[in-house]
């Protein structure tokens, strides 16, 4: 077990900070209120990780990645099944456009959506690690699970994969996703030192994300 | 590079360049800026830029700017999704509009640290490009499928709907912005098998707006959008086509039928009558027991004879003799032939009939079928009711109709759709043949007119014969068929009536242009001490049968079913052409023999004859005979009209045109 409970429970919480950061800032894109929860966060293999994303189907996925590097360097991906990401997009952009409209815009909204949860998801690492990391802009990729691992999550890869389900919550419309957090040994060790410093920290309470800007 | 070099190649870009210090002050603001802002350098250099953009304060960019100043992350923002982005116009010249942008925000480092790189790009030219692009591509897609009138819905691989068309709308009762993302089941729950999409074809029942059901034939189509599957469904109502389907299919089944029975018929027609004609060959030689069992070999061959004529009619292979029939003297006829058959309780009335409706039928056949509804109609008031009869010209030119409209039970959709076919009746085993109706559907048909039932239960039937309109200078039944022979429909199958007209006019010397031999007629006649002996008058003795005209028909009460003339005696059929009104048509006496086993209600005789009457019994032929076709008719199948009363009488009469 790579991390106890009570470490798995502070990177949840973590991420969940996150998120909801992540969601008061698409609720302001969107004018409408977003809501988004990180259920609990896992340690996987790789093959794990592929089989959680595609469920083991073979649909189609439309990913948005990030590269970051700094104290601590790996990749950031947020998953979600094609079918899925239209109807996210279209929450969005709003119920007036219509599906090809839609379509065109899929992979700008997707990569504008995946940026603001992947950065608010790396901003939240890093606080916690109170350290700087460098994140590339983030990149919009679309095929099956392997497809998309291929060119982001490699076989030879070393490091460690976090993966969690993220639930979206908007315009009355849920929209299931996940979260891969590739990190090196280096991180993932950086990390769990972090949460247990944290722990504490977490305990006493992260700020309400409803007051964060 | 040096710092002017940088500064100048900053201010010649053809996009947005500015970058804020760790303060989120404004340390580089570029010429583009300058120009679509409308903010001077001056006013902005170390300017906080959300201080000097206060709209753009907790938004999108200053999230960015933030990430990017503390934890070094880059973002992209676009004009899609965000609405408050920087307050830029075009500021071409041409239009005021702002600048549809997309922003990529990115650490930097300036010579006091850490910095942010703010780069806006303007996509007003994409963005109008795109939506021209969109315009024309979807012109023609929208030209037809929103002229369409079937329904096109299209669905993602989950089944949830994306779009549709207003003839969706109109057919399921939904607006498509409601419907947007919703499951396609809500409309068709039959496809919450999903497996069902993609299926090149589905045929299911689809309920529509206002829970009205029709059969939905859904073709599908599918379809790539990056990388998802898309369904489009089209949604046709295939009802009418289904009914007029099953219509076709029950009318070759009937016509199939028509073709066997009328084949069978016409040869054991022929076989019936060698039967009887040799049965009274015998009986005209024998005495006692066995001269009863001939007797009953003759009757039986009349019963046989009966059926098949019933048979013949609903064929179309009856022979027909159409002439000039007022309707009026007709119905008249009818009317007087009818009343002792219908009882006390049925009333019956005649609209007036417009002088100089002439229809251009066989007048026995004519007789025949109007007897047969007007029975149909009694048995269906078995209360009592009325009977109403209308005749007149049809609107179309050249048409005429009769129709003979009952109070009585009504039938339901499901017994009006059969209510023609051969065989079928709802009346009570061995009280009717189901034949009626199917033989005046047929001689309507034969007749160049056509025949309607309209019913509903409990609400009584109307059931038309529709005829041709009699030209001027058709032929007029004048009673003497002799000197004008009609001119007369062929006989369909030519084949079997091989010999035997002479043998018809051989009979009776004036049987009209053709008819099928009665060859049991006479065989015998010119032998001494059968015919004289017995005291029996031959069939064609019409003086002599003429008064048992007189008797009226208290026998006839006890029939039910009026066949064709045709089985009866030459004589018969002969006298009515003699009789253009039809005034010498009495109901006769023979029901017993016309239909025995109705004979046990007091009406008649046994049929079944002893020896002691048979005798006579060959003079209840004789009669009979002549009665009958005087009538024209003889008794055959009950048609169904009189079914059960049911509640579930609907708006609207259904109307069934026989096949």
């Amino acid at each position: 077990m790579l991390f106890d409970e009570l470490e798995r429970d502070a990177v949840t919480e973590m991420l969940n900070v996150a998120v909801s950061r992540s969601a008061a800032a698409l609720s302001r894109m969107v004018g409408k209120p977003v809501a988004m929860s990180v259920p609990d966060v896992r340690a996987v293999s790789r093959a794990e990780a592929l089989g959680t994303i595609t469920g083991n189907r073979n649909t189609s996925l439309i990913a948005v990645g990030e590269q970051f590097s700094g104290p601590f360097s790996g990749r950031a991906l947020l998953v979600f099944p094609e079918a899925r990401s239209l109807h996210l997009v279209q929450a969005i952009v709003g119920e007036h456009l219509s599906l090809e409209e839609i379509a065109d815009l899929e992979e700008d909204a997707m990569i504008e959506v995946g940026n603001v949860i992947l950065n608010n998801c790396l901003s939240g690492i890093a606080n916690m690690l109170g350290c700087r990391i460098e994140a590339t802009l983030p990149h919009c990729f679309q095929g099956g699970g392997e497809q998309i691992f291929k060119r982001t999550i490699r076989d030879g890869d070393s490091g460690v994969i976090l993966c969690t389900s993220i639930a979206f919550s908007i315009r009355d419309r849920d929209i299931g996703g996940f979260i891969i957090l590739l990190m090196d040994l280096n991180a993932i060790s950086n990390l769990r030192s972090a949460v247990a410093r944290s722990v504490d920290g977490v305990r006493r309470g992260l700020p309400d994300p409803r007051n964060a800007p | 590079m040096t710092d002017t070099t940088a500064r100048t190649v900053m201010d010649e870009l053809d996009m947005g360049v500015v970058i804020v210090d760790d303060g989120r002050r404004i340390a580089l603001w570029n010429t583009w800026m300058v120009r679509h802002s409308g903010i001077s350098r001056r006013t902005a250099v170390g300017v906080d830029l959300f201080a000097l953009l206060p709209a753009m304060a907790g938004g999108r960019v200053e999230l960015a700017v933030r990430d990017a100043l503390d934890t070094g992350l880059s973002a992209v923002i676009s004009h899609h999704v965000n609405h408050d982005l920087f307050p830029l116009l075009r500021g071409d010249g041409m239009t005021d509009e702002r600048v549809a942008q997309s922003i990529v925000v990115r650490p930097t480092r300036t010579r006091r640290g850490v910095g942010c790189l703010i780069q806006i790009y303007d996509q007003t030219a994409a963005v109008e490009r795109e939506r021209k692009l969109r315009a024309q591509r979807s012109a023609r897609y929208h030209a037809v499928v929103d002229a369409a009138r079937d329904c096109f819905i299209t669905v993602d691989e989950d089944g949830a709907i994306w779009g549709m068309n207003p003839a969706t709308e109109e057919r399921f009762g939904c607006t498509a912005a409601a419907m947007q993302g919703q499951p396609i089941t809500r409309l068709l729950p039959q496809l919450r098998d999903l497996p069902l999409l993609g299926d090149p074809l589905v045929a299911i029942r689809a309920i529509g707006a206002g829970g009205k059901e029709f059969d939905a034939e859904i073709s599908m189509g599918s379809w790539l959008n990056n990388g998802v599957r898309h369904f489009t469904l089209f949604i046709r109502d295939v009802t009418e086509r289904n009914m007029a389907a099953e219509n076709l299919r029950r009318t070759e089944r009937i016509q199939a039928l028509g073709a066997l029975t009328g084949g069978v018929a016409h040869e054991f027609n022929n076989l019936l009558m060698v039967i009887r004609a040799n049965a009274e060959l015998v009986l005209g030689t024998v005495e006692g027991e066995a001269a009863a069992r001939a007797a009953e070999i003759v009757q039986a061959a009349d019963r046989g004879r009966i059926l098949t004529d019933g048979l013949l009619s609903f064929a179309r292979r009856q022979p027909l003799n159409p002439v000039r029939v007022p309707l009026d003297t007709a119905v008249e006829d009818i009317q007087r032939l009818a009343a002792p058959l219908l009882g006390v309780a049925v009333d019956i009335a005649v609209a007036p009939i417009p002088a100089g409706t002439v229809a251009m039928a066989d007048r026995t056949q004519l007789q025949n079928a109007l007897l047969n509804l007007l029975i149909n109609a009694r048995d269906a008031m078995p209360d009592g009711g009325r009977i109403t009869i209308t005749a007149g010209p049809e609107p179309e030119p050249e048409q005429c109709h009769i129709a003979v409209t009952d109070t009585g039970t009504g039938m339901t959709p499901e017994v009006l759709e059969k209510a023609c076919e051969p065989f079928f009746t709802t009346k009570d085993q061995g009280r009717g043949t189901g034949l009626g109706l199917s033989m005046v559907a047929g001689f309507a048909r034969q007749s160049g007119g056509d025949f309607l039932l309209s019913s509903r239960p409990g609400a009584g039937t109307t059931a038309t014969i529709r005829l041709r309109s009699a030209t001027a200078d058709a032929p007029t039944d004048d009673g003497n068929g002799d000197d004008t022979p009609a001119p007369t429909l062929p006989p369909p199958a030519a084949s079997g009536d091989r010999g035997r007209r002479p043998g018809a006019r051989r009979g009776t010397g004036h049987a009209g242009p053709w008819r099928p031999p009665r060859r049991r007629r006479r065989p015998w006649a010119g032998r001494p001490g059968i015919s004289g002996g017995r005291g029996f008058r031959p069939a064609g003795d019409r003086h002599h049968a003429a008064p048992r005209h007189e008797r009226g028909g208290p026998g006839v009460r006890g029939a039910t079913d009026v066949s064709p003339a045709g089985s009866g005696a030459d004589v018969g059929l002969s006298r009515v052409r003699h009789d253009p009104a039809g005034r010498g048509a009495p109901g006769g006496h023979p029901a017993q023999a016309l239909h025995p086993r109705r004979s046990g209600t007091g009406h008649g005789h046994r049929p079944a004859a002893t020896a002691r009457r048979r005798g006579r019994i060959v003079m209840v032929h004789g009669s009979e005979a002549v009665s009958r076709s005087v009538l024209g008719l003889t008794l055959i199948g009950r048609a169904p009209i009189g079914s059960p009363p049911s509640a579930s009488a609907t708006g609207s009469v259904p109307q069934f045109r026989a096949p």
